[in-house]
C-alpha cells in the first residue's frame, strides 16, 4: 500500500522528520482515524497514525502533526529532478504563487529527487466533510501539475513580479 | 477596524520594536526595512487576501546552476513545516524566503517573532546552499547576494 511512496522507508523518513518534538499526536491522529472510518478507507491507516488516501491514480500521505491540530497532506509527483533539473526551478517558482500550489509548497523529502506537493490542513473533530474538501483540493492541484508535466513544452514561468502579488502559505 | 488596519497597526508596532517610528505601507501596500544585512519587505497580500506577506532575499542563483534548486527543495520542507518560511524563486532568479501572517493573528509581537523566524530560516538556507557549493566545486555556481539590493521592491 505504501509502495508508491517508497514503502516503509518513506513512512520512517516522515516520522523522523516530524517527531522531533514527541508531543501527543492524539488529536490529529484521532481525527484521521475518524476521517478514515467515515470514508471507508480505514485499511489505509498505518500503525503510526498516518493515512494513505488514493484518488484518480494518485496517492496521498496524510500525516498527523505531533504538536499542532494539523495534518500534513503530501502527494508525490513522479518526476526525477536528477534527470530533469530545470523542473526544480519551476517548482520553486510555484512556491511563490499561492494559486499554483493551492496554498501549499513543493518540497523534496530527505534525499529524494522527487518533488512533493505539501499542504497543512487544520483539523477539527467532527469536521470530516470540510477536511475531505481540503484533501480534494490538494489532489486537484497535484493533478493539474501532472497534466502540465505531461505536456511537451510545459510553461511554468511565473509572471513578472508575481512574488509581490501572489504568494504562498502560512 | 478592517484587516488592513489591523495589519498596518501590527507593522507599526513592529517598527517601534525596531526603533522605527514611521514604518507604514506605501500606496501600493508595500513596506521595507533592513535588519542587519537582511532586507525584509512587507506586502499587503492580494492572494490570499487579509494576509501580510513577508519576504527576504536569500541568494541569487546562476542560471546554469542545476544543483542548488534541488537542494532548496530539500531544505524547504523543514523550514516550511516549522512555519518559518517557504523557499521560492522569483522571476529574476533570486531565491526568496517568504512567510505570511493572517490578519486575525496579527500583532506587533506576532510579526516580530515571525520576522525573527524568517531571518533565521533564511540564514540556515544560505548555509545549506554554501555547503552544496563547498561539497562540489564543479557546481560552484552559486552567487551569494546577502548584501544585494532588493530584488522585488
Amino acid at each position: 500500500m505504501t509502495e508508491h511512496f517508497g514503502g516503509t522507508d518513506m513512512s520512517m523518513q516522515l516520522s523522523a522528520l516530524l517527531n522531533g518534538a514527541a508531543h501527543s499526536a492524539d488529536m490529529a491522529k484521532a481525527f484521521l482515524a475518524e476521517f478514515a472510518a467515515a470514508k471507508g478507507i480505514s485499511d489505509g491507516l498505518l500503525d503510526d497514525g498516518m493515512l494513505m488516501a488514493e484518488a484518480e491514480g494518485m496517492e496521498m500521505m496524510l500525516v498527523p502533526l505531533p504538536d499542532r491540530p494539523m495534518v500534513l497532506a503530501t502527494v508525490e509527483l513522479e518526476v526525477d529532478l536528477g534527470e530533469e533539473p530545470d523542473l526544480a526551478r519551476a517548482f520553486l517558482e510555484a512556491n511563490l504563487d499561492w494559486a499554483a500550489t493551492g496554498g501549499g509548497t513543493f518540497a523534496s523529502l530527505g534525499e529524494e529527487e522527487t518533488p512533493h506537493l505539501c499542504r497543512l490542513i487544520f483539523v477539527q473533530p467532527g469536521a470530516v466533510e470540510a477536511f475531505a474538501e481540503e484533501v480534494a483540493g490538494v489532489f486537484e492541484v497535484a493533478r493539474a501539475w501532472l497534466e502540465a508535466l505531461d505536456e511537451e513544452e510545459p510553461d511554468f514561468a511565473p509572471e513578472e513580479g508575481a512574488v509581490a502579488q501572489n504568494w504562498m502559505k502560512a | 477596524m478592517t484587516d488592513t488596519d489591523t495589519l498596518s497597526d501590527a507593522l507599526r508596532a513592529f517598527g517601534e520594536v525596531c526603533g522605527l517610528s514611521d514604518l507604514v505601507f506605501d500606496d501600493d501596500g508595500v513596506a521595507g526595512i533592513e535588519v542587519g544585512d537582511n532586507q525584509v519587505t512587507f506586502f499587503l497580500s492580494e492572494d490570499p487576501v487579509d494576509h501580510l506577506l513577508i519576504t527576504t532575499p536569500i541568494a541569487q542563483l546562476d542560471p546554469a546552476d542545476t544543483q542548488s534548486p534541488r537542494k532548496l527543495l530539500r531544505t524547504n520542507f523543514a523550514s516550511w513545516l516549522s512555519g518559518a518560511m517557504t523557499v521560492g524563486l522569483d522571476a529574476n532568479g533570486a531565491v526568496v524566503g517568504a512567510a505570511t501572517l493572517p490578519a486575525v493573528a496579527a500583532s506587533g509581537e506576532a510579526l516580530t517573532e515571525l520576522v525573527r523566524e524568517l531571518l533565521s530560516a533564511a540564514e540556515k538556507t544560505r548555509q545549506a546552499l554554501l555547503d552544496v557549493a563547498t561539497a562540489d566545486p564543479g557546481t560552484d555556481l552559486l552567487v551569494r547576494t546577502k548584501r544585494a539590493a532588493t530584488p522585488m521592491a
